[in-house]
């Protein structure tokens, strides 16, 4: 068989086991985000988030105390990095002050949480039905690299895992980038 | 070939059975919600609110009483202050002794933090606290994806579609419980099922040319839209001014009017204006100005509601903050009867005074002409809405006059100022036009104490 139809083949095998288990960890995620959601208005877990954003501009002042003598100006630019993650840009905010918002803190927690239950879930699922990815590439890609994949089956498996959660992870991305 | 390698086929089979089914799924989840929603909309109403919610009405009306008396006790409080003050700069003068002359400096410094200090920190990060999820909305979203999950394993089981085990049969020849396959590809089809409902969202809302679909559909909102659009636009004939002479503000009570509802109330109307500048640096935004002044304490460590009664930006635009029948916290021992009007800007360059603007760290050192300008506007409507007469060492003076501030700054033209002010006295008294808007002006609400 010619060898790019068998790497074609193999992708497209690879592609839809990451598919149809991505879709089985985002489904579950998003069912413990609604349940999660569910209790934060129920036991009014927004205080807890609020004083999370009081704790982390604690944090971030501390560390602006090092930046004193900078022109104001440029503060800013200091917290480009959080800008996305915890900084207001969002409500038709029209202003220039960083303004650190306990509703991104929460956002920000909730999607840390999310990565590391999809890459738990995915190690659970490769382990339970036995999903070795990296066996598809066996023939081919990794025939030239001398690793014999059967002697570290358990390395497969949590391989096969973080890639199951991570592509959950892009699935989900993908998802709210198209709504 | 390898053993692991799925047929393309095979795989393309299961991807349409998956698209099919979810499409499925999907419409009868729609048609399922449309039933769960009014039961939703039912549970998550509530129609006589819980003694509990009461109580912490009640609470927070006491907690507002409270700080309302507080807020009395603290202005008459400065008001004391600033006889006491009186004395001490009297005593300051006769002093010769340094040391001396120092201890009374701070006393009367200490007697001055009583106000809303224009020193604002530079550095300083607004917290935003976190908003609560709305009842409706989580309730909806939990009910809505267990539904999905339950109608997509009631099809997958009367299709006996069993996807999980159909890939691990060509995968690693190997099976796994039925129920397990019927629960993992209910939740697979349940997901592709989220896909499907954009698809389909996507579907409706674009088969029908836009131009067309604003005049079938949202026939009303059109309509609103253009009502709206031409009240705007004669209303803002009448009030933005037809000529330039006439002030360009939109006074509803300024920001956060419920929050003021039971507390600075005012005795009586105002007698006096007080002049000053924010301090902050130049390029900050109204909002940006709002956010620091609420984020500011007193020095009993209680948040600042407000403080000035206008603030005039560079660029001339006006925005009135505190409720004018309420008073702000911008002048100590005048707040209950003085209004405070407030330049953006820090105009103070001498390099002794504190957050000196020396090195035009906060901007230009002098407000520019429109904001002169329209601040003028503001304090001659002022005088005509209150009578407060135009007397520039009793009644319009700069914060500078009655504390050891020097806001608002040596660089502050007060000469041109005062020109302006006495400029619109003049004009708007002798126009009657202007007469009649003010008058109209009058029966603006939030305006005056009863």
């Amino acid at each position: 068989m010619n060898i790019l139809e068998e790497i074609f083949k193999e992708s497209f095998t690879f592609l839809f086991i990451l598919f149809v288990f991505a879709l089985i960890i985002d489904k579950i995620l998003l069912i413990l985000r609604s349940i999660f959601m569910f209790q934060d208005y129920h036991l009014k877990w927004y205080i807890y988030w609020t004083k999370k954003a009081y704790y982390l501009r604690y944090k971030f002042e501390k560390i602006l105390h090092q930046f004193y003598d900078v022109d104001p100006r440029m503060t800013p630019s200091i917290f480009f990095y959080h800008r996305n993650k915890f900084l207001q840009s969002q409500r038709n905010y029209t202003g220039t002050i960083p303004i650190l918002s306990g509703d991104l803190v929460r956002f920000a927690t909730l999607k840390s949480y999310e990565m590391i239950i999809s890459i738990i879930l995915g190690v659970f699922f490769a382990y339970a039905f036995k999903v070795d990815l990296l066996k598809i590439w066996e023939k081919t890609v990794l025939q030239f690299s001398g690793w014999n994949i059967d002697h570290d089956i358990w390395l497969c498996y949590l391989i096969s895992g973080i890639i199951l959660g991570i592509g959950a992870a892009v699935l989900r991305s993908f998802r709210t980038t198209i709504e | 070939m390898n053993p692991s390698v799925i047929e393309t086929t095979i795989l393309v089979r299961l991807l349409a059975t998956i698209l099919g089914l979810a499409f499925v799924v999907e419409i009868i989840h729609m048609l399922f919600m449309k039933f769960v929603q009014p039961i939703i909309i039912g549970v998550v109403r509530e129609k006589v609110p819980k003694i509990s919610v009461l109580k912490n009405i009640f609470y927070e009306i006491q907690d507002l009483i409270h700080y309302s008396k507080f807020s009395d006790e603290v202005e008459t409080e400065a008001e004391k202050f600033r006889e006491e003050m009186s004395e001490i700069i009297n005593k300051l003068n006769k002093e010769i002794d340094p040391v001396k002359r120092m201890k009374i400096f701070q006393t009367v410094s200490d007697i001055e933090n009583y106000s809303f200090s224009e020193n604002y920190p530079m550095s300083t990060i607004l917290v935003q606290p976190a908003a609560s999820y709305n009842h409706y909305q989580t309730l909806r979203a939990i009910v809505a994806h267990l539904l999905g999950f339950s109608i997509a394993i009631i099809v997958v089981h009367s299709f006996s579609f069993s996807i999980i085990n159909e890939i691990l049969k060509y995968y690693i020849n190997s099976s796994v419980p039925l129920w397990v396959d019927y629960l993992m590809t209910g939740l697979i089809i349940g997901g592709g099922s989220g896909s499907a409902h954009l698809l389909i969202y996507y579907i409706k809302k674009w088969r029908v040319p836009k131009n067309l679909r604003k005049d079938i559909f949202n026939k009303d909102d059109f309509l609103v839209d253009t009502i709206l659009k031409k009240t705007t636009e004669k209303m803002s004939m009448i009030h933005d001014g037809t000529t330039d002479k006439w002030i360009k503000i939109t006074y509803n009570g300024g920001v956060d009017i419920e929050n003021l509802e039971f507390i600075h109330h005012r005795k009586k109307d105002p007698n006096m204006i007080i002049y000053h500048h924010t301090g902050i640096i130049n390029c900050c935004t109204f909002d940006d100005i709002v956010r620091v002044v609420k984020d500011s304490r007193d020095p009993r460590g209680n948040w600042m509601k407000t403080a000035y009664h206008c603030v005039v930006l560079t660029d001339g635009s006006i925005h009135p903050f505190c409720r004018w029948d309420r008073y702000g916290k911008h002048a100590a021992g005048y707040n209950r009867y003085s209004l405070g009007l407030a330049f953006h800007g820090n105009f103070e360059t001498d390099p002794h005074a504190p957050n000196s603007n020396i090195n035009r760290i906060f901007g230009p050192i002098r407000p520019s002409d429109a904001q002169l300008k329209s601040g003028a506007q503001v304090v001659v409507l002022w005088t005509f809405l209150y009578n407060i007469k135009v007397d520039f060492k009793n009644s319009i003076i700069p914060h500078k006059e009655i504390s050891s501030k020097t806001c608002p700054g040596n660089s502050f033209p007060y000469d041109d100022f005062m020109k302006y002010v006495e400029y619109y006295q003049r004009h708007w008294e002798k126009s009657p036009e202007i007469r009649e808007r003010i008058e109209e002006f009058k029966l603006k609400p939030f305006i005056y104490t009863s």
